[in-house]
């Protein structure tokens, strides 16, 4: 029997089991590139409007580390090549990530790798099958974003190039996570390894490209870069792309024979064999199971509010380059351009960090869906103070990262202006935004203790607020009803609306009796 | 309070199924308790009732004579539970898994915890997505059982173990025995509860169908009987509570209802005993009687 016998049967299998998921990711990835490529459409309407982009990005070292040299910006596929290539990218590979994992060691972890190699087939079999299905995956992602930008009408040969650079690096990650499902044991750590190889890659690329540029050269994000889609255009760097995913797959095959079912090639990590006086408290506990998230969040909370406030100086410019952009961004006044666009972004750092407070409430759910509840709650810890052991700390999380964000935005703005006056008022712009995350987080806590099989509510109450405001923002004619029932609406923009403590008051006391209410509905009820 | 445990008429549904359906169980403080019962009968929804986990449609359960619902947290102060399929954190090691269990209940004997890593050879250090089955067992074990808890609950809690780590569970119960503690033990191992349990509850769908220690148990049921005589037996089939006999010769086979045992002997005596082998009902036999269909009981024989 050779190692590959069943791989076709593998692929369908994989292709049955994700026959919801496939198409989501894909056509996910292609509407986040939909999502794109039409607001730069929608932004920047006439040849005069990309002219004054160019001219007041052109250089600006923080968005050339964020988002790549500005090459081209005079011309619409020139900035959506800028604007798309990372994030696009990044996406692609996030989800070989998700996908190679999820079919290899995730499989191999909960024992079902077991089952299917007891079966004639192949030891090669399930790794063959899920890296063939992923770069399927990322043929179908970059023929979908091909798709998106030949609609907008631009250059069939660019696009195409585009495209592939996205699909190419999705490649690439699709051999590293091949390496990496072997070298850990497990799916977090092969995770971990493969998230800090694309944060290694983004790094260099940024360093390269704020330098002379060759260290450009080194990062799989570079490569495509370096096509330079509707700037020049070229397509043997891509082949770099290539060669090195297809180079990945043998080492991968080569660390699978050298290693049991189950282990991973790295020596698995060890944990204290006693725990520290800490955890044995309840909130302790929470956070103990959280810190690891928290962490995660901080880290994009700050080097997302630094980028932005980086770049703050030179919003004045940017505004004046699209009447439409200007409109979204001084919404809270127009006294003060910069103040006005950083009020707004801080909003929208809040309604990006009430994903955080929303999965960080369902804790308790999770916990509960996964049986260890059951045993948690055998002990005395008592019901409220373990739900509300992690509702408190999804609020008081939320109050640290809306507060830090504010602060690195003040950083970033006065490392590059030498402005420091404005820190305080920048963290507390932050924090006003509070509120309005601890009404979603109340309404989570409320859907887990009232309505256990229907979780989806919460993330459903926070899509609903993130298209209110999308709605409210992008056009002056969204119904007052609708708006008025996001609390996202009644934050007042500090510091260029006046302060006012009553909506902020309200939201707390509803954010806070709505998580009262929950953890009371939770004591209530039957464990799951 | 004599009763470490006391449900009656406990009524549990769940939808159109009725998990409990009029459940009786009575465990007397200082004794281990066998909780028997095919899957599905509703074992682990009882002993979720007890914790105060679920809450029962009707009926009365008193846990140490209070109310497992209200009382939950200060109940729990003074148990200890494993359930059949330890989950543990990923991120926490085994050792911070038994801490923090043991910490949020009534505290742990530290010098006991470790005597037991050791006795049941589990490493404490691993972090709880690496630990097999039977270890993730171990950790909820080791943490149950270095505890002072009153009572400890059991539910399947050897599943996943080797028959070697099995028997020092085993002589772990019997030193909770020995301080006078009680335990509810539910279980498939019928050796085991046979070896280390006074009394049984036997349940199925929802009700309690025999209760009592085995010996009542093997009372009502019936002892076989392998015999050698030395004169060819005759007029023991004719006998009250004789069923299955079967004769070759001088070697007679048969079972007796045990109430009825005193005179098959003392009929099979008269014919001069060269040798015999009396076989009281094992646990297994009683368990087939209860839930086996007719050719299973009748294989089990």
């Amino acid at each position: 029997m050779s190692r590959f016998t069943g791989t076709w049967r593998m692929i369908r299998f994989i292709l049955r089991r994700d026959r919801v998921l496939l198409p989501s990711v894909i056509l996910g990835a292609g509407a986040l590139m939909l999502m794109y490529v039409s607001s730069v459409d929608s932004l920047y309407p006439t040849a005069a409007d990309l002219k004054k982009l160019a001219a007041s990005m052109n250089g600006n070292p923080a968005v050339v580390a964020m988002l790549g040299p500005t090459r081209n910006l005079e011309t619409l596929g020139g900035v959506i090549a800028w604007r798309t290539g990372t994030i696009m990218q990044v996406t692609a590979a996030l989800i070989s990530m998700f996908l190679v994992g999820r079919h290899t060691r995730s499989d191999e972890q909960t024992g079902r790798t077991e089952l299917i190699l007891s079966t004639a087939t192949g030891r090669f079999a399930p790794l063959t099958a899920a890296l063939t299905v992923t770069a399927a995956a990322n043929f179908l992602i970059g023929l979908a974003c091909f798709g998106v930008l030949i609609s907008f009408g631009l250059d069939s040969g660019q696009s195409l190039l585009l495209a592939a650079s996205i699909a190419a690096t999705g490649l690439v990650f699709t051999g590293v996570s091949g390496v990496a499902v072997q070298l850990s044991g497990q799916s977090r750590g092969a995770y971990g390894l493969i998230g800090a190889a694309l944060a290694a890659s983004f790094v260099v690329r940024a360093t390269g490209d704020l330098g002379n540029g060759d260290l450009t050269w080194l990062s799989p994000l570079g490569w495509a870069e370096l096509a330079h889609a509707f700037s020049g255009g070229r397509w043997w760097p891509l082949l770099i792309s290539l060669v090195v995913a297809v180079a990945l797959v043998p080492l991968a095959f080569s660390l699978l024979v050298r290693r049991d079912l189950g282990a991973g090639i790295l020596p698995p990590r060890l944990g204290p064999p006693r725990a520290s006086s800490l955890l044995t408290t309840p909130f302790g506990f929470a956070f103990r199971l959280q810190r690891g998230t928290i962490a995660g969040w901080t880290i994009g909370m700050v080097l997302g509010g630094l980028a932005i406030g980086a770049v703050g100086d030179s919003v004045e410019q940017m505004l004046k380059t699209s009447t439409e952009v200007e409109r979204i961004f001084t919404k809270g006044g127009t006294s003060n351009l910069v103040d006005s666009y950083l009020a707004s972004m801080l909003l929208i750092f809040a309604l990006i960090g009430s994903g955080y407070t929303v999965s960080a409430a369902l804790r308790p759910h999770s916990e509960e869906k996964e049986g260890r509840a059951e045993q948690t709650l055998a002990t005395a810890i008592g019901r409220w103070r373990w739900a509300g052991s992690h509702a408190l700390l999804a609020f008081a999380a939320s109050v640290l990262l809306l507060g830090l964000c504010g602060l690195s935005v003040a950083i970033g703005l006065g490392l590059s202006t030498g402005d420091w006056d404005g820190t305080l008022s920048l963290i507390g712009s932050g924090i006003a935004n509070v509120p309005a995350m601890w009404v979603m987080g109340g309404l989570t806590i409320l859907v887990f203790g009232l309505l256990p099989n229907r979780i989806y509510l919460a993330w459903l109450a926070l899509t609903l607020a993130i298209v209110i405001w999308t709605a409210d923002t992008l056009s002056t004619d969204a119904p007052g009803w609708l708006v008025e029932i996001s609390p996202f609406t009644h934050t007042p923009l500090l510091p260029v609306a006046s302060f006012d403590a009553v909506p902020l008051a309200v939201m707390t006391a509803i954010g806070l009796g709505l998580n009262a209410a929950g953890l009371a509905a939770f004591r209530h009820r039957d464990l799951t | 309070m004599d009763n470490a445990i006391e449900v009656s008429d406990l009524v549990k549904t769940f939808g159109p199924t009725r998990a409990l359906d009029g459940l009786n169980l009575e465990v007397s403080t200082g004794e281990v308790h066998g909780f028997l019962g095919p899957n599905g009968s509703g074992k682990s929804t009882t002993i979720r009732v007890l914790l105060g986990l679920i809450r029962a449609d009707s009926g009365r359960a008193s846990l140490l004579g209070r109310d497992p619902w209200k009382e939950a947290v200060p109940l729990h102060r003074r148990i200890a539970y494993v359930p059949g399929d330890v989950n543990l954190w990923p991120n926490l090691s085994g050792g911070e898994a038994m801490d923090l269990l043991s910490a949020l209940s009534g505290g742990i004997r530290p010098e006991r915890r470790d005597e037991l890593c050791e006795r049941f050879e589990l490493d404490p250090t691993k972090k709880g997505n690496a630990y097999s089955k039977g270890n993730r067992q171990k950790v909820a074990l080791v943490a149950a059982l270095a505890s002072d808890a009153e009572l400890l609950i059991f539910d399947e809690p050897t599943s996943g173990l080797d028959p070697l780590k099995e028997s020092i569970f085993q002589n772990c119960v019997n030193e909770i025995r020995g301080d006078g503690r009680t335990v509810l033990l539910s279980s498939h191992i019928l050796a085991e509860v046979e070896s280390l349990c006074d009394r049984v509850t036997i349940i199925r769908e929802g009700r309690t169908v025999e209760t009592g220690t085995l010996s009542e148990m093997r009372h009502l049921t019936r002892t076989s009987i392998d015999v050698v005589t030395e004169r060819p037996v005759t007029g023991i089939g004719d006998l009250p509570g004789v069923h299955g006999l079967r004769v070759e010769g001088e070697r007679v086979r048969f079972d007796v209802d045990t109430a009825r045992l005193d005179g098959a002997i003392s009929r099979l005596s008269e014919f001069g005993i060269a040798s015999l082998i009396c076989r009281p009902p094992t646990l297994e036999d009683l368990f087939l009687r209860h839930y086996g269909t007719p050719e299973a009981a009748a294989a089990g024989r």
